[in-house]
């Protein structure tokens, strides 16, 4: 594999299977520091897959995945990258407050991080911070797990399907926040449905039956044609 | 770039306490007391009255001389086969990630964190260890107690062995699993290894030795009768499996944890809403017990419509044996397991104990819901069915022929599992009488829970008598196995008429009546209800 300095997600022949079906079929790619790159694609396309596999959250059947040098799920991965999930997980018998705090120490951070606020304040959370998350609503649980995501320091950002479920105001505050992690320096990847997002992109990725069918600048005349 | 991060294994363990500990802080104080009150004493009222039924049940005859000879030799065997049956389903659910079972979130924060994940399922493990160990030592403590009446003996001896052999093959059980998970051992050589460890146990019964590594457990519960260095070998190996299981904890799968973890909270919250139906589509996606995509054999033409005559009897039967052809192995073998088990069951109402009728009902009850699958996914998605020109108590009707027809096929193999436990041809013969109508009993059965469903939230309001809403609870839960129980009374009413000296077959003639009302009123009350999820 080619060392690339500037790379801090790379992705070489990446495959993942479920027995017959090729949900990724040899990926190869790489996201570089201070890039904000749009992953598109039509539903099954394997978007999720991928980030999944770059989280660690799955294990592919061939190939690899590199957050900063190291192999995805590695305990130095995980130091470096931050994931969104579309699916919020949270504990619902834990307020959002308490959320922070535990996730801040599991991240080997002294006290509340100095972030936590900001965001909560972004995220229009500061009425609810003290609630259990069992009452919240879909977007309430969203917006919880971004704060989550962003307290703590991270060279790469995966985000997937970000802006579900999110009002307005929230989806405003959210491109805010991806694009402030760019100008900090991350890789950032979004997967995303939300075309209006590819103007704030650098790149966009498009997959589709698992396969890169697409990968350079912005162009929507060139895009649009894979997410039919 | 982000500074590195100092989490020692100090901090880890004081970051998961004080996380544990706001967790039961907010979970006591959303907590009604008065409530857990009430839970509390509907299970020492439930635990007390199962107790007396078991104690009366098994209770009444003390065994002879002969019986306890033979429960010493062959006992070991036979427990040693049910324990290795146990380690088989542990090993299987092994190869698909089991036994831990995290929260969603500990996978994206505890799991994804820059701490060492080993320390972190370990620390799950031994959690779960609590619980794994608790349960059985109550049931085999009482199982014990019920043994001493029936072999006599001291009952805290019977009731220390009974919780021993109980807690070891659980915690062989639970070992078995996370090894195989924590070493990410595949499916087939999981499989391949728990069907070796049948065998043996399977030979030891055939030939009343007493080989095989499970039934050295198996000699823990018999300690009473006769005691035996073998059965610290039994112990011993079992924790032996535990210490290697908690040593290879940390290399259980996350993709693994993260399909249980998602499929357990569904499940969680589908047994908080009772909601039988939705229980076993989740338990079944968690076993990997999913379709097949190429169908064992093809069925029929599929040209068939409801407005040809008879249509929609032709489409119900061709769709539900569609879905039986596709079942994967796994299905069809515990489909015949169970049947065979309600064959054996009834042998032992042969034997005198009537609350084996109890039993088989129950395990025919649970092959008919395996068989009525067809009905259940008409009914998980009912606003299809209300498209169809086909009245819902007529779809209804016609999806019980195909389940009826294969809970028949699965009966013989009951019937031959009675006819070889009992050793009787008038077992044989009575057998053969309630085949029909507990395949039919069956089938009603697992429907009438389909279609009744989950309780509606409204349920109090609805019965009108809110102090009432507990025991409609149960009484909703438990109707559907009882039509099944009442097909097995026959077999009963024929042993009791044996032992009078009466002809044993033309009592259970007799008796037929008790099904044949049941069932019709199941019937009538099936035709009545409206599609449940609609």
């Amino acid at each position: 594999m080619t060392e690339h300095s500037d790379a801090a997600l790379v992705v070489d022949g990446l495959t993942k299977s479920y027995g017959d079906r090729v949900a990724l079929d040899h990926v190869s790619l790489e996201i570089h520091r201070g890039e904000l790159v749009a992953l598109v694609g039509p539903n099954g396309a394997g978007k999720s897959t991928l980030l999944q596999l770059a989280v660690g959250l799955l294990e592919p059947t061939e190939g690899e995945v590199r957050i900063e040098g190291a192999p995805a799920g590695d305990l130095d991965a995980r130091v470096m990258c931050a994931y969104i999930s579309d699916q919020p997980s949270l504990y619902d018998d834990l307020s959002v407050n308490e959320h922070i705090e535990y996730v801040a120490r599991l991240h080997g951070l002294p006290g509340r991080p100095e972030t936590a606020d900001a965001l909560v304040e972004l995220l229009n959370l500061e009425g609810r911070a003290d609630d259990l998350p069992a009452r919240f609503s879909r977007g309430l649980r969203q917006k919880t797990s971004i704060v989550l995501a962003l307290i703590r320091p991270f060279s790469v950002l995966l985000v997937d399907e970000p802006f579900v479920g999110l009002d307005p105001a929230g989806q405003q505050s959210l491109t805010e926040l991806l694009t402030a992690a760019r100008e900090a320096g991350a890789a950032v990847v979004v997967a995303t449905h939300q075309l209006g997002f590819l103007e704030l992109a650098d790149r966009c990725i498009a997959l589709r039956d698992g396969n890169v069918v697409y990968d350079g600048v912005v162009n929507r005349a060139v895009i649009d044609p894979f997410l039919e | 770039m982000p500074p590195p991060v100092v989490t020692t294994r100090d901090t880890t363990r004081a970051t998961t306490r004080a996380m544990r500990r706001a967790r039961r802080r907010h979970y006591v104080s959303e907590s009604d007391w008065v409530d857990s009150l009430y839970k509390a004493y509907l299970t020492v009222l439930l635990t007390g009255v199962a107790l007396f039924y078991l104690t009366v049940a098994f209770d009444g005859t003390r065994a002879t001389p002969s019986t306890i000879t033979d429960v010493t030799h062959q006992g070991i065997g036979i427990l040693g086969l049910a324990v290795a049956l146990l380690v088989l389903l542990g090993l299987r659910s092994g190869s698909r990630g089991g036994p831990l079972a995290p929260d969603a979130a500990d996978i994206t924060y505890l799991l994804l964190a820059p701490i060492p994940r080993a320390e972190v399922l370990r620390a799950s493990a031994f959690r779960q260890l609590r619980g794994v160990v608790l349960v059985p030592a109550l049931a085999g403590a009482v199982a014990g107690s019920v043994a001493s009446g029936t072999f006599g003996g001291e009952r805290v001896e019977w009731m220390a062995a009974g919780a021993a052999f109980a807690v070891l093959t659980a915690l062989a059980v639970w070992g078995a699993a996370l090894v195989v998970s924590g070493t990410r051992t595949g499916a087939r050589p999981a499989n391949a290894i728990g069907a070796v460890l049948v065998a043996w146990a399977a030979l030891d019964v055939a030939l009343g030795t007493a080989t095989s590594p499970t039934a050295q457990l198996g000699r823990v519960a018999v300690l009473p009768l006769t005691t035996s260095l073998l059965a610290g070998i039994g112990a011993l190996g079992a924790l032996g499996v535990v210490a290697v299981a908690l040593a290879v904890a940390g290399g259980v799968s996350l993709e693994a944890l993260r399909r249980r973890a998602h499929l357990l909270g569904e499940l969680r919250f589908a047994a908080t809403l009772q909601d039988m139906r939705s229980v076993i589509v989740v338990q079944r996606e968690l076993a990997q017990d999913l379709p097949r995509s190429r169908p064992w054999w093809t069925v029929g033409s599929g040209r068939a419509s409801s407005g040809q005559r008879g249509g929609t009897g032709r489409a119900c039967w061709q769709r539900d044996w569609r879905g039986i052809a596709r079942w994967p192995v796994s299905r069809f073998v515990r489909v015949v397991v169970l049947a065979a088990a309600a064959g054996v069951a009834t042998a032992g109402v042969w034997h005198g104990t009537y609350a084996f009728v109890v039993l088989a009902g129950v395990l025919v009850y649970l092959v008919g819901i395996d068989a009525a699958e067809g009905l259940a996914q008409e009914s998980d998605h009912a606003v299809r069915p209300q498209q169809y020109p086909v009245r819902w108590p007529d779809l209804v009707q016609a999806h019980l022929f195909a389940p009826a027809t294969l809970l028949v096929v699965l009966g013989v193999f009951g019937l031959v599992a009675c006819w070889l436990v009992s050793g009787s041809t008038d077992a044989l013969a009575v057998g053969a009488i309630v085949l029909v109508p507990v395949a039919i009993a069956g089938t009603v059965g697992a429907a009438l829970s389909v279609v009744l469903g989950a309780p509606p939230p409204t349920l109090f309001l609805d019965i009108g008598f809110p102090e009432f809403t507990t025991l409609f609870l149960i009484i909703r839960q438990t109707i559907a196995p009882l039509v099944v129980i009442a097909a097995f009374v026959p077999a009963a009413f024929a042993y009791h008429a044996a032992t009078q000296g009466k002809p044993a077959a033309g009592s259970a003639f007799v008796a037929l009546l008790v099904p044949l009302v049941v069932l019709a009123a199941a019937h009538s009350y099936l035709r009545s209800r409206k599609a449940v999820h609609s």
